[in-house]
């Protein structure tokens, strides 16, 4: 990897540390959902300093390019977190689903309450 | 013995007068609660103005979420039976009480009503025919049981299924699916001849666009039921 490459891929990955770091202190991500990005970031700055290790890697499963190997990398790593995401999602939608209903009901409850100590 | 109509009402306005009358001329012995989705419309407001018993919900939650929350009061208030009716006037209330007597007198635990036994009264688009005769085979493959209308949102449910469905039911097009996770539990379900009527008003929540979706949807959630 040119030394080039390797420069622009710290810089960029560390304003995406800081980035990262300013969303968690405003409370707009949640620790545990910041830290996948971080070991991604982390792992990034690894290879980026130790472009021997991709190399190495590359050479034993057999991919031509050490490139390919690292956007081999990258994305099952978005994948892997994508789906997080989906299940993520899917349970969140249960819970509002959960929630919306319980206070239809309670609502319900409440006004024909009302009705009938009016009747009263 | 308490009976309770669920009515899932989304844009419905006028049409639910015409619901709720048909239901208190034909179905007198039955109480009814209508699940507001979260409408757009008037539908809120029209339902306060003619004291009609309502649930609203505070967000949209699909055809599947509303009548759920009706299981779910139905669970909350120990109705013996609950029977689940179109806000839109495709289902008659006529019918409703031919059901309860053959679900008490059969002990069966849910009874469908089918448009196809006597094949009377609207029939539905010869395509929407041919997609619900493919869940009829779907389901007699791998149930046994002859449905023929699967998709009928004209269900009436016992007390064991009203708690079935309060605790678990789909979000979108519930109708087949939940039908196969009835029969695949060992209850009984039965099937009566019904006549429905075209929607008077409103849109089916089933475009052409969502059709394909749709047979894929529901035939994967009937798969996966039989494997649960």
């Amino acid at each position: 990897m040119n030394i080039k490459t390797q420069i622009v891929v710290a810089v960029i990955v560390i304003l995406a540390f800081f980035y990262l770091g300013a969303m968690v202190r405003k409370n707009k991500i949640e620790i545990k959902y910041a830290l996948p990005w971080g070991f991604m970031g982390c792992v990034i700055l690894i290879l980026d300093f130790f472009p021997g290790i991709i190399e190495e890697m590359a050479k034993i499963s057999g991919v031509g390019v050490p490139i390919n190997f690292i956007f081999f990398l990258g994305f099952c790593f978005l994948l892997a977190l994508t789906f997080t995401l989906s299940v993520l999602v899917s349970d969140l939608s249960q819970k509002t689903k959960t929630l919306t209903q319980k206070i239809g009901i309670l609502e319900e409850k409440l006004e024909s309450k009302e009705k009938t100590e009016k009747h009263d | 013995m308490k009976k309770l109509i669920i009515i899932p009402a989304y844009n419905e306005g006028e049409n639910l007068k015409n619901t709720i009358k048909n239901i208190q001329t034909y179905a007198p012995s039955f109480d009814y609660v209508i699940v507001n989705d979260c409408s757009k419309d008037n539908t809120r407001e029209l339902c306060k103005t003619e004291k009609f018993h309502v649930i609203n919900l505070p967000v949209n939650l699909g055809i599947g979420g509303a009548v759920q929350t009706g299981y779910q009061y139905a669970m909350e208030n120990d109705y013996d039976l609950a029977v689940q009716v179109d806000g839109d006037g495709q289902h008659d209330a006529r019918f409703l009480n031919t059901m309860a007597d053959y679900l008490l007198e059969n002990k069966v635990n849910m009874v469908i009503g089918s448009r196809f036994i006597e094949k009377k009264g609207f029939q539905s688009s010869g395509i929407r025919r041919l997609g619900i005769r493919f869940f009829t085979g779907l389901i007699r493959c791998l149930t046994g049981k002859k449905i023929t209308d699967p998709t009928s949102g004209l269900r009436m449910a016992d007390s064991e299924i009203i708690k079935m469905f309060a605790q678990n039911y789909p979000k979108d097009y519930p109708e087949p699916e939940t039908v196969v996770s009835v029969i695949r539990k060992g209850k009984r379900v039965e099937e009566l001849p019904v006549e429905m009527h075209e929607r008077q008003g409103g849109v089916s929540s089933i475009s052409p666009k969502k059709s394909i979706y749709y047979m894929i949807k529901v035939s994967l959630a009937i798969i996966i039921e039989c494997l649960r």
